[in-house]
């Protein structure tokens, strides 16, 4: 009786194992950060990929927010069972090359043209001259108007404002006419003040923007962060920028869509629920350029969204599948669909003449608003983006900064030397952690 | 009754299934606590660098833990202050023999049943300053429409009230357990020896139930303490500024926002400190006055 219990025992063993053997589907773990609509384009993309390849099966899945995603990646790194592939936000980039768990891919990954992407996007994730991931979602951000506000008010709508007093103009106008509330809406967000400063050309980060060598200090006292925190604090004391609070995306779009404010900056990749709400309640949305201080000249805003990353240390197989992947999401095709799912703009230059040759963009012109606005960026240091290892830190300085100066307890002077000497106690606490 | 094993390995061996649950799930995170609080981390751990107690003495000198703190203290004071009170009058309210009060009762003690963060989602549309339906009514009735996003005042209101609001269930459905067990016969005689309704609850009511008052008490601390984080999270993010960011919050920011493990675990050995203390202080002076029996 207890042989023919070990020999099953024994067989089975013997069965399992030969299963797993002559199944050479290779299996690979997806880790992403977007939820709802975005998701959902995600998911068919990964099915797509599945289908077209025998030997390839992706596990995608969901990890929350993108903290989320990269604090999971490490645990499951420290733990000896990382995913293969994960999307990272764009700030991330300096931290992630320092975590030194991800494969360089531009040295590592055969068969790609690194000159089909777009410049700015490149620019953004060079580092030390070469791309350590693969584009994939990128984004900047947009002014959003309120077609039927602006026509209540008396405004063209075919003429967004361009600058910061046209902004203050239109905003007024909005609110005399009382055709809305608020003149606009934005979420308090160290984002767009970054987004202002690299249109205006001046750099955050010192050495370079930090491309140079890391950066030990901040640009926080420089004119162009005052011009910005003086403006924005004048829209918020006059009442004609509604403040739906810290990073609050969901509370900015509720608010543009109830109609209280007649315009709203936020990021492209933002554009299909915004287009879908509108419609829900009965109005139309024109998209135009970031508006930016009258002083300064455009230089164009910097890359938002994420990248794709390959983690190290898996079997060849499972590398070169990864490989597969990334440069699959990242073909121009699928780049194409993402787009039009998703507004993130394209990366890749053949989705462009993709969509230019479909007709999309005359169906559908406020997609091409950011396209455009970064296809025109200059190549400077500024808008190249900073790479700043404790960026997630450095940002609560500057939204703290302004709601200091908002709630009147500190000068915008002040509270921005004394976010800029906090940022360097931040800076030189990373230095000390990586460099030694 | 002196049972002797006759082997030395025997009581161990029952012992076991104690002991490795306890090393797992409780000792050995409270050394790995201890071990990373001596540490600067980064990437989640990956990389250490040993300081000593440099985490201990840059938080004891940093006025924003010192700010935390406070916050912390008066968050706390205010959550148990209030819920217990309110909690206490809506359970005499809600026992009353009324037609219907079994529905009143199973309203009232509905909020618990939700977790923190949809409770925190909720009333975050309630108080949202331009599109929510309190300062719509505020502003219908007495023409103030309060900023609770933007003003910290108006901020640290919104998280306690909806702290409040969130516990008042879990306090009720004790007190009503335990105003059911209050004997009828006393109250009876209570009233024939001429007492009003407010002597028979200060004299008889609450002493009796001294034993539910004081386990909520404790209850509601640790609530406020550290289950609200997922309220703040939600609601403010410790902020305006940092007018919400009590020491749990500021713990997670620390530790996993902000990508240092290290500061996190000197925090949480605080906060263990400080609940310790809270304990101690609240069994010798509330201990004493708790009658458990009949």
């Amino acid at each position: 009786m207890r042989k023919t219990i070990i020999l099953m025992l024994v067989l089975g063993l013997v069965f399992f194992a030969a299963g797993d053997v002559t199944a050479d589907v290779v299996e690979i773990d997806y880790w992403h950060a977007m939820s709802g609509m975005t998701e959902d384009m995600i998911e068919e993309q990964v099915a797509a990929f599945n289908e077209l390849h025998d030997d390839i099966h992706v596990n995608v899945e969901y990890q929350g927010s993108y903290r989320d995603v990269l604090d999971t990646t490490q645990a499951a790194y420290r733990g000896g069972n990382p995913p293969h592939v994960i999307q990272s936000f764009e700030i991330s980039t300096r931290q992630l090359i320092d975590m030194d768990i991800f494969v360089p891919l531009q040295d590592t990954l055969e068969g790609v043209d690194w000159d089909v992407f777009l410049d700015p996007v490149t620019n953004y994730y060079n580092v030390d001259g070469k791309l350590y991931s693969m584009p994939y979602n990128s984004s900047n951000p947009i002014l959003y108007i309120n077609q039927d506000v602006y026509e209540e008010a008396g405004l063209d709508p075919d003429s967004p404002p361009e600058t910061f007093d046209e902004m203050i103009e239109h905003s007024r106008q909005i609110i005399e006419s009382g055709a809305a509330d608020y003149g606009w809406v934005m979420p308090l967000h160290s984002w767009f003040f970054e987004q202002w400063m690299a249109n205006m050309g001046q750099d955050l980060a010192n050495h370079e923007n930090g491309r140079a060598e890391r950066p030990d200090s901040l640009h926080l006292d420089s004119q162009a962060a005052q011009d910005i925190f003086e403006w924005w604090n004048y829209n918020y004391q006059e009442e004609l920028f509604v403040n739906p609070g810290v990073e609050a995306w969901q509370e900015s779009r509720s608010i543009f869509a109830s109609q209280s404010a007649g315009m709203a900056i936020d990021s492209t990749a933002a554009i299909a629920p915004k287009l879908a709400s509108a419609e829900e309640q009965g109005f139309s949305v024109k998209t135009g350029y970031l508006p930016i201080h009258d002083d300064y000249e455009r230089h164009g805003t910097t890359i938002g969204g994420g990248s794709l990353w390959v983690i190290d240390g898996h079997t060849p197989e499972e590398q070169e599948a990864a490989g597969q992947l990334v440069m699959y999401l990242s073909s121009a095709e699928q780049q194409a669909e993402w787009h039009k799912a998703t507004g993130y703009f394209p990366v890749h230059e053949d989705a462009i003449t993709i969509l230019e040759d479909e007709g999309w963009y005359e169906e559908n012109p406020n997609h091409e608003t950011a396209l455009n606005q970064m296809l025109e960026t200059q190549s400077v240091t500024s808008t190249q983006g900073a790479l700043i290892g404790p960026f997630p830190e450095i940002r609560t300085q500057v939204t703290d900064a302004m709601q200091y100066v908002w709630g009147e307890e500190k000068t915008v002077e002040e509270a921005l030397m004394d976010a800029k000497m906090d940022s360097e106690g931040i800076l030189s606490n990373y230095q000390r952690i990586i460099v030694d | 009754m002196s049972h002797q094993f006759k082997s030395k390995i025997m009581p161990w061996l029952f012992l076991m299934p104690t002991l490795i649950v306890l090393v797992l799930f409780l000792y050995y995170p409270m050394y790995a606590t201890v071990e990373t609080s001596l540490h600067q981390t980064a990437f989640m751990g990956a990389r250490r660098l040993y300081v000593g107690f440099e985490n201990f003495q840059r938080l004891l000198s940093s006025r924003s833990f010192w700010h935390s703190f406070r916050i912390s203290m008066f968050f706390s004071f205010l959550v148990v202050g209030l819920t217990m009170p309110i909690a206490f009058l809506l359970s005499i309210l809600a026992n009353q023999k009324i037609k219907g009060g079994k529905y009143f009762r199973t309203a009232m003690i509905w909020p618990y049943a939700l977790s923190p963060a949809i409770a925190g989602t909720i009333w975050l549309f309630i108080f949202n300053p331009t599109i929510g339906i309190l300062n719509f009514v505020l502003g219908e009735l007495f023409g103030i429409r309060p900023d609770w996003v933007s003003s910290r005042q108006f901020a640290f209101i919104m998280v306690t009230l909806t702290a409040v609001w969130k516990q008042l269930g879990y306090n009720i459905v004790f007190f009503l357990a335990g105003l059911q067990n209050v004997p009828g016969q006393m109250l009876e005689a209570a009233t024939i020896d001429g007492a009003n309704p407010i002597q028979k609850y200060v004299k008889i009511v609450i002493p009796i139930m001294s034993p539910t008052i004081f386990f909520l008490f404790t209850m509601n601390l640790i609530y406020a303490f550290f289950t609200t984080f997922g309220m703040i999270n939600v609601m403010t993010q410790g902020g305006p500024i940092d007018a919400t960011n009590i020491l749990i919050y500021n713990l997670y920011r620390d530790a996993f926002q902000y990508d240092n493990l290290g500061m996190g675990a000197a925090q949480s050995l605080i906060l263990f400190g400080i609940v310790t203390i809270l304990m101690i202080v609240q069994f010798k002076l509330g201990g004493r006055r708790v009658h458990y029996g009949q």
